[in-house]
């Protein structure tokens, strides 16, 4: 597994994730149409698998993964792809002896998540209204899971107590939002 | 050890040690302030993740477009070295005629819809919502539903840029009077697009063989000199 990926897509950084995303688009494009689907199909579900690696990373899933990061989204994007392809009425014969399969690519099942509750838009609407550097530490905090010095690390606040000041008053600032 | 905070946070990230999850059990059952803080930073979780994935959602598709939008620069280069030829030879078969300048004729060669720079219709974009179906017509060259789509837009938003985007469709449409009353209300709101307004304009007033007031904002054009500055310049010659 190659960490410096897994880092990139953790990051945030645009630069870094398009060079990412771009380095598979070609061989993913490739692996789709020789399952027999369109390009279009295949395009959809290279960004949803995409976006689905990186969710995992971001989760903190990937660190100690063992097998390469293309086969890992390409396991992911087979899942999608027959997913999509089944509910077209579609097979694929992957007896075709005409098929190229570069290498044994084990499907990944992703499992897409629920929608949000009355009460979880309502709070999104206030989330919204809390401004960037809010969200931003929030976000950090309570879905990545980094720790204050992580989040100092990956910000520009100066020091701890910055971040855990920050972090109460936006809370603080949420729940005063809230009915 | 850890506190209260931290313990809910390595719940929601699903890193609590065994340790860690008896302790926030117990707290869980016996502390009913903890218990709704749960809940709270729980939504809160699950409202982070929805903006995370709409955050890159909208990202990933950004980077796909540009695969397209790098086929379409090509394919706009073509039509426009095709365009010029088709100037060219036109100016050189005017030369030989020794006819005044055919407005029509300079219309067609000129006009072009402004480009969707509103709403781009990405994957990203599959909302049922009316700005997305407006600029996918337009996008599609289905300039009576798309025009349809941006005088309501404008009638319950009073967004100007719906303005220009309607005179635009009504460009394509061969309403010219009707484009132009639009363009003349959108100027006036000075909105980012309003630098293209009097290019339109000038549009408009050719389709209408209207050579005075297509020149007048021709030379506006040139004064502004912010976009078809090389364009109204030429025409301008052409139109004399």
């Amino acid at each position: 597994m190659d960490l410096a990926q897994v880092e990139d897509l953790k990051s945030d950084d645009r630069l870094r994730l398009k060079a990412l995303y771009n380095n598979y688009r070609n061989a993913f494009l490739h692996f789709g149409k020789g399952l027999g689907a369109s390009e279009q199909t295949v395009l959809d579900i290279y960004q949803d698998a995409f976006l689905a690696l990186r969710k995992r990373a971001v989760q903190g899933k990937l660190d100690k993964l063992q097998s390469s990061l293309k086969t890992y989204l390409f396991g992911i994007g087979k899942f999608m792809l027959f997913d999509a392809l089944k509910k077209e009425g579609r097979t694929i014969s992957m007896e075709n002896p005409l098929q190229l399969v570069d290498e044994a690519v084990e499907e990944i099942p992703i499992v897409q998540g629920h929608e949000l509750t009355k009460e979880q838009q309502l709070l999104r609407t206030f989330f919204v209204k809390l401004g960037k550097k809010c969200q931003l530490v929030l976000t950090l905090y309570y879905y990545r899971g980094l720790t204050i010095e992580e989040i100092v690390a990956k910000t520009d606040y100066g020091n701890a107590n910055t971040v855990k000041a920050q972090k109460s008053r936006c809370l603080k600032s949420l729940k005063q939002m809230m009915p | 050890m850890l506190d209260k905070d931290q313990l809910i946070a390595k719940f929601l990230t699903r890193s609590l040690s065994e340790a860690e999850q008896l302790r926030f059990n117990t707290l869980l059952s016996k502390d009913a302030s903890f218990r709704a803080e749960v809940a709270l930073l729980q939504d809160l979780n699950k409202v982070a993740e929805a903006e995370d994935d709409a955050m890159a959602k909208e990202m990933v598709a950004g980077f796909e477009a540009e695969h397209h939008n790098k086929q379409g620069v090509g394919k706009t280069r073509i039509w426009w070295v095709a365009a010029s030829l088709a100037l060219l030879l036109s100016i050189g078969y005017l030369v030989i005629q020794e006819t005044p300048a055919n407005t029509q004729k300079l219309f067609v060669e000129n006009f072009e819809p402004y480009r969707n720079v509103i709403h781009p219709i990405t994957r990203a974009s599959q909302q049922d919502d009316l700005k997305t179906q407006a600029f996918a017509y337009y996008e599609q060259g289905k300039y009576d539903e798309a025009l349809a789509l941006f005088k309501k837009l404008y009638a319950t938003t009073e967004t100007p840029y719906y303005l220009f985007y309607q005179a635009n469709a009504l460009l394509q449409l061969n309403r010219p009077k009707e484009a132009i009353t639009a363009l003349q209300i959108h100027l006036k709101t000075k909105d980012t697009l309003t630098q293209k307004s009097h290019w339109y304009l000038a549009m408009a007033y050719l389709k209408l063989n209207d050579v005075t007031n297509a020149k007048k904002n021709l030379e506006q054009v040139v004064l502004e000199n912010k976009y078809n500055v090389e364009k109204a310049k030429s025409l301008l010659k052409k139109l004399d």
